[in-house]
């Protein structure tokens, strides 16, 4: 009997595919940055010092109650901390390596911790003190560990010239292949030209503005929201996705694609299922108030393609797997997805999680892509 | 259907800014006066079809090479009553999105007369 013949080029399994986690956080510590900031910013080190509590008297990053409660392990108001390998802290590399040959990861995308909340430090001078002091630490403790390891550096918005320096300071680490800018309690938002030192640098080196999303710092961006958010569920599931909305909107809509176009984006960590709706719907504003925004040339949604990415997790809870996969290809398929693990956070997906559904509608160069090709192209890797 | 086709007599659409709204064989069609050149214009809007050349002409915000805003005051451009979408009434096509035209006819003026070629 004839066997039946699949399309070769077409069909590919995970094996095969360069994976790469855009999104694999370090659990940083102020103990960790502390040494750091003593020698790099002497002036400023007594705050951490003096702080009982970090994220109260160095940050203003609250929860509505703890979280992923339900998730086994000393969790502590921290999203990680139990000793089994998904959710263990990552303050050395050893973890993250044994992670990464668990779930065949063969690159790295370094994010913070703590310093997902370094846009909510109140006093300027401390913020940048940190960034630095974060960069600094994640270079000597995890950059030269392993050949898979990658990482954003981290920028205090709160002194966009300083901002701007920290980022030509690390890009000569060739294992710095972007820039995070927190996007929790990130005001104003990301399109208003307070930030175009930083992306004008960024832009310079070739390196491409991370924003991860978070609930830690939304009542600096959304305080009624937060206030009457009366659980962690309700918190996360609003603030992540919305934020990201918050900041795309206002990156499009004030042309920063138009005043840099050479300049990325990826937003992290916000859902993926929205980004077909809202391209919809700025373009359908657009073409009814496009005299609001005369500094945009093209549709909204041609922008978005062009110089905007999001990471994959976390993936909804879908029914049908082609339901996935066709959001995935109205968002833009390989063109705009990047897959991502978010380890050690008890809500991140093993590559199967993505993968799978993908299998039920795209073919295996868009899955190709969306695994880890894009983010090789994306991040020069 | 093919033909010439009276829409007014010229002195009713003499002044810049002036136009006539007519029909045609069924269809309904404008003729706009832009800085004294006349241009005609299907009266249909392809977004949800409504009565586009009864909407105001304008020109239309733009930027200058800082991007800061500035204005192009010429009134080339009839904004759909309807919800706001903006063609330029020269070529028919949307301001801000090409793949979106309104047919256009021909015109010929003659003793005075107005015809648009259909
Ligand atoms: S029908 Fe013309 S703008 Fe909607």
């Amino acid at each position: 009997m004839a066997q039946s013949q699949r399309s070769s080029d077409s069909i590919r399994s995970l094996a095969d595919m360069t994976i790469v986690d855009t999104d694999s956080h370090v659990t940083e510590t102020l103990e960790d940055l502390i040494p750091y900031v003593e020698r790099q910013n002497p002036g400023v080190v007594r705050f951490l010092k003096n702080a009982a509590d970090a994220r109260r008297d160095v940050y203003s990053a609250t929860r509505a109650t703890a979280a992923f409660s339900q998730t086994p392990g000393p969790l502590d108001g921290q999203e990680s901390g139990s000793d089994d390998l998904v959710h263990s802290q990552v303050r050395e590399p050893s973890v993250k390596i044994e992670l990464m040959e668990q779930f065949d990861i063969d690159y790295s995308i370094l994010s913070p911790g703590l310093n997902l909340n370094l846009a909510t430090v109140n006093h300027d001078s401390t913020a940048v003190a940190i960034a630095q002091a974060y960069n600094s630490w994640l270079t000597d403790t995890f950059l030269d560990a392993h050949d898979g390891f990658r990482a954003t550096a981290i920028v205090a918005h709160q002194k966009p010239a300083k901002a701007a320096e920290e980022i030509d300071r690390m890009a000569s680490e060739d294992d710095i292949v972007g820039v995070q800018l927190p996007g929790s309690g990130l005001v104003p938002p990301a399109g208003h030209t307070w930030y175009d030192p930083i992306y004008e640098a960024a832009e310079d080196h070739g390196l491409p503005i991370v924003m991860h999303s978070g609930n830690n710092g939304a009542s600096a961006v959304f305080p009624i929201q937060r206030q009457w958010a009366e659980t962690f569920l309700e918190d996360h599931a609003f603030t992540f996705p919305v934020e990201s909305m918050w900041h795309l909107i206002s990156l499009v809509c004030q042309g920063v694609p138009e005043r840099f176009p050479d300049l990325e984006f990826v937003l992290q960590e916000c859902g993926i299922e929205w980004l077909p709706w809202l391209m919809w719907r700025l373009d359908d504003h657009y073409l009814q108030n496009s005299q609001d925004v005369p500094m945009l040339r093209r549709m909204p949604s041609e922008y978005i393609k062009e110089q905007f990415y999001i990471t994959s997790q976390p993936l909804g809870h879908t029914e049908r797997n082609d339901h996935l996969a066709s959001i995935v290809e109205m968002a833009g398929g390989a063109e705009t997805l990047l897959f991502a693990m978010d380890h050690p956070h008890p809500d991140f997906d093993t590559p199967e999680e993505l993968y799978n559904p993908l299998c039920a509608g795209l073919d295996g160069d868009s899955i190709g892509g969306i695994m880890g090709e894009t983010a090789l192209e994306l991040f020069d890797i | 259907m093919c033909g010439r086709h009276k829409v007014t007599d010229e002195a009713a659409i003499a002044d810049p800014g002036e136009r006539v709204l007519t029909e045609v064989k069924g269809v309904e069609i404008a003729v706009f006066n832009v800085d004294g050149d006349y241009h005609a214009l299907a009266n249909f809007c392809p977004h949800q079809s409504g009565p586009l050349c009864e909407g105001p002409t304008q020109g239309r915000v733009t930027v200058d090479d800082d991007l800061e805003w500035a204005y192009d005051d010429e009134e080339r451009n009839v904004v759909c009553p309807w919800h706001g979408w903006i063609f330029d009434v020269t070529t028919g096509t949307n301001i801000d999105a090409e793949q979106y035209t309104v047919p256009t006819y021909d015109i010929e003026v003659e003793d005075g007369e107005v015809f648009i070629v259909i």
